[in-house]
């Protein structure tokens, strides 16, 4: 048999097993005909421009809902409390204090210690200078 | 009706039985042919009449290498329990005596069991000379135009279809033998 006569019988095999396809299985191309058109309907959403405006609209309301009113109202300071206060020296020296750190505090008992010493230095050279005129004047 | 829709009533037959003769599913090759619908209705639902189906034949080949492949990879991570399919299709009847050809009963019986023979030899063919032989042969397309269908060369169109036609003839001459 030549090729062209065995690829006929094969077609004509292919063609009458198409035409006896069972009905259940003609229906089940009829709904996956019908499920490919109506998913054609559906995918409206799908399409470029229509995803941009669903997320510019989205971008909108975000920004509507977030930004303040008002732009030029300022942003809310806390209270003045020390202005009010009528110890007011006080309370600077209080938050002087408090924004310390324990390195700042260290060199402040430092400097403490030294200015105590200087003193008591200063003392003893006194002390040392009236001895020797008392010693002089005899 | 649309133009679209009138294309997919003519070719859904022929879509599904190229489908279950790589797939020998019923149930697969309705789900192959049903997503090679869906993606043609969605991606070139405005193109001429003309083109569809070349495009409709190029998703159809895709979706059934592409089972292809799962199955092949299920087989490999399922090997304990691989069994074969070819009896999923209890539906199929067997075929009606075709009565317009020859007024020889012996000859109408020849030539139909000779079909019945060719189908299962077909259905035997690894996926890409089957898909040559029914795109080239069956669907009539060009050396061109199932090479650009099935994303491969020319080349390689002629080898698959050459080896697919071998295997034809030698099972026709052991058929009559």
């Amino acid at each position: 048999m030549i090729d062209k006569e065995l690829e006929h019988q094969a077609n004509k095999a292919l063609d009458k097993s198409t035409r006896e396809i069972s009905p259940s299985v003609r229906q089940g191309l009829y709904e996956a005909r019908q499920a490919a058109l109506s998913a054609q309907n559906k995918t409206w959403f799908r399409r470029p421009i229509v995803g941009f405006a669903i997320a510019a609209s989205f971008s909108a309301i975000l920004l509507v809902n977030y930004l303040p009113t008002d732009l030029s109202q300022e942003s809310p300071s806390l209270p003045q409390v020390a202005s009010h206060s009528p110890n007011s020296a006080e309370f600077d020296d209080f938050m002087f204090l408090a924004s310390f750190d324990e390195t700042d505090i260290a060199i402040a008992e430092d400097l403490e210690f030294a200015f105590w010493l200087s003193e008591q230095l200063e003392d003893d050279s006194n002390i040392e200078t009236l001895s020797d005129d008392e010693r002089r004047n005899g | 009706m649309q133009e679209i829709e009138r294309f997919l009533k003519e070719i859904e037959q022929r879509a599904f039985r190229m489908a279950m003769l790589a797939t020998h599913s019923e149930a697969d090759a309705l789900d192959i042919v049903q997503d090679a619908m869906i993606k043609l209705v969605n991606k070139y639902n405005d193109k001429p009449a003309s083109e569809l189906k070349p495009l409709f034949l190029r998703i159809l080949e895709n979706s059934i290498l592409d089972w292809h492949r799962k199955e092949q990879l299920k087989k490999k991570i399922f090997f304990w329990r691989h069994e074969s399919n070819k009896d999923d299709c209890p539906d199929e009847k067997p075929y009606e005596r075709v009565v317009d050809e020859s007024t020889d009963p012996l000859s109408v019986l020849d030539s139909e069991k000779l079909g019945e023979h060719l189908l299962k030899v077909i259905e035997q063919l690894p996926v890409k000379q089957q898909q040559c032989f029914l795109l080239r042969s069956w669907e009539g397309l060009s050396l061109k135009e199932t090479a650009e269908v099935m994303n491969i060369n020319e080349n390689s169109v002629k080898s698959h279809y050459f080896r697919a036609m071998e295997k034809l003839r030698s099972s026709q001459a052991q058929w009559s033998q």
